[in-house]
């Protein structure tokens, strides 16, 4: 069953979808993070699949927009990672409430995965962590956005194109960040995203690497370790946040039900 | 977007371990843009002057994975002057390009 739900945070009203199997003897709850801006758009679809794919699988999934964004109230440049760190634990603290799960996994993607670290790392009541190809350096990320600035830049401009011009456009209090007006304030907060601060999550971590290889690439591994409980694995399928066009995600759901499965503290649960 | 790829023994290999199987510098960047970019053809039917823009669709979204696999694959740092739509046109140019990056 899948029901639209409204989540207090902040003063505003966020907007979720609680997505519920038919029968379950215990409630294992996933909540979904989401990545950023134009990632979270074009990873809209695949998330609908891997929460559908979770919970006809049995566990409770609760999908939900942070402020700003999707159709939770307020608006975008008004708020930054803190707001939506806050929005997180507002989430959580609301579908704990509503469906008393017996375990509880956080599960992010791209900057949601950091996000959702850094909630999981303050909490006692998160049993399990889920970073799909995280975000785990804001610098280099800013960076990126910087590189697909100059790419657009390069490819639609022709003979006014002038590298400086958008570099220099980049430093400026307002930020194209693929469409979307990013202010000095959360510029800043992303640049100071480390994944490495919140690897002392006692819980169980799944750092799944998705890209071009199917074996896990060093930094997957390294991040893996660098958790008490972390273990890394590796899938082959096109970076769905980035692209244009609808990518079937069944790798990145049967990755993460199999270590789903393989952590699952039941021990009446059938192998 | 071209005819399916043929199964191809490297696929997934890492770049130094095609190194040592002899490949020259514009197979391993077709071998990179094929893998990176998932398009469905063989590399090798990749011709050296073919414009990857217009034969195979790439668009931005493509053109920053082509760079960040020179950066991660091939160890080039690109600054703001190599920026030039022409420099990634085709797979002799991006050769070209590396090539004189790395001092050659």
């Amino acid at each position: 069953m899948e029901r639209i739900v409204t989540i207090p945070s902040g003063g505003l009203v966020l907007h979720g979808i609680l997505y519920v199997p038919a029968s379950e003897r215990r409630t294992r709850l996933v909540v979904v993070c989401d990545p950023f801006a134009e990632e979270k758009k074009c990873a809209q679809r695949p998330l609908v699949d891997v929460s559908r794919a979770l919970c006809a699988s049995g566990y409770t999934v609760l999908r939900f927009d942070y402020r700003g964004c999707g159709d939770s109230e307020g608006e975008f440049g008004d708020w930054t990672l803190v707001d939506w760190c806050a929005d997180i634990e507002a989430a959580l603290q609301w579908a704990r409430q509503q469906v008393a799960p017996h375990w509880t996994a956080l599960a992010g993607l791209r900057l949601g995965a950091a996000l959702a670290a850094q909630v999981a790392a303050t909490r006692g009541d998160v049993q399990a962590l889920v970073l799909w190809e995280p975000i785990t350096d804001g610098k280099r990320y800013v960076t990126q956005n910087l590189r697909r600035s100059m790419i657009k830049a390069m490819l639609t401009e022709g003979d006014q194109f002038r590298p400086q011009a958008v570099a220099l456009r980049h430093e400026a209090d307002l930020v194209d960040f693929d469409g979307y007006a990013v202010t000095a304030r959360m510029r800043a907060e992303l640049e100071s995203v480390q994944l490495a601060a919140h690897t002392h999550f006692a819980g169980d971590v799944l750092v799944l690497g998705i890209g071009v290889r199917e074996e896990p690439a060093q930094w997957v591994e390294a991040l893996a370790s660098a958790f008490p409980r972390g273990q890394a694995r590796g899938i082959r399928l096109e970076p769905f946040w980035n692209r244009i066009g609808l990518i079937a995600v069944e790798p990145m759901i049967e990755a993460t039900l199999d270590w789903f499965a393989s952590i699952d503290p039941d021990p009446t649960r059938p192998a | 977007m071209g005819r399916p790829a043929r199964p191809d023994h490297r696929a997934g290999r890492r770049l130094e371990d095609r190194i040592g199987m002899g490949e020259d510098l514009k197979t391993q960047l077709k071998q990179m843009i094929v893998e990176r970019l998932f398009l469905k053809v063989a590399p090798e039917d990749i011709a050296d002057e073919d414009n990857l823009l217009d034969k195979y669709g790439i668009d931005s979204v493509n053109l920053f994975e082509v760079i960040v696999g020179l950066e991660d694959e091939f160890g080039i740092a690109l600054e703001e002057e190599d920026f030039n739509v022409a420099t990634f046109s085709t797979v002799a140019n991006i050769a070209a390009f590396v090539t004189a990056k790395r001092g050659g």
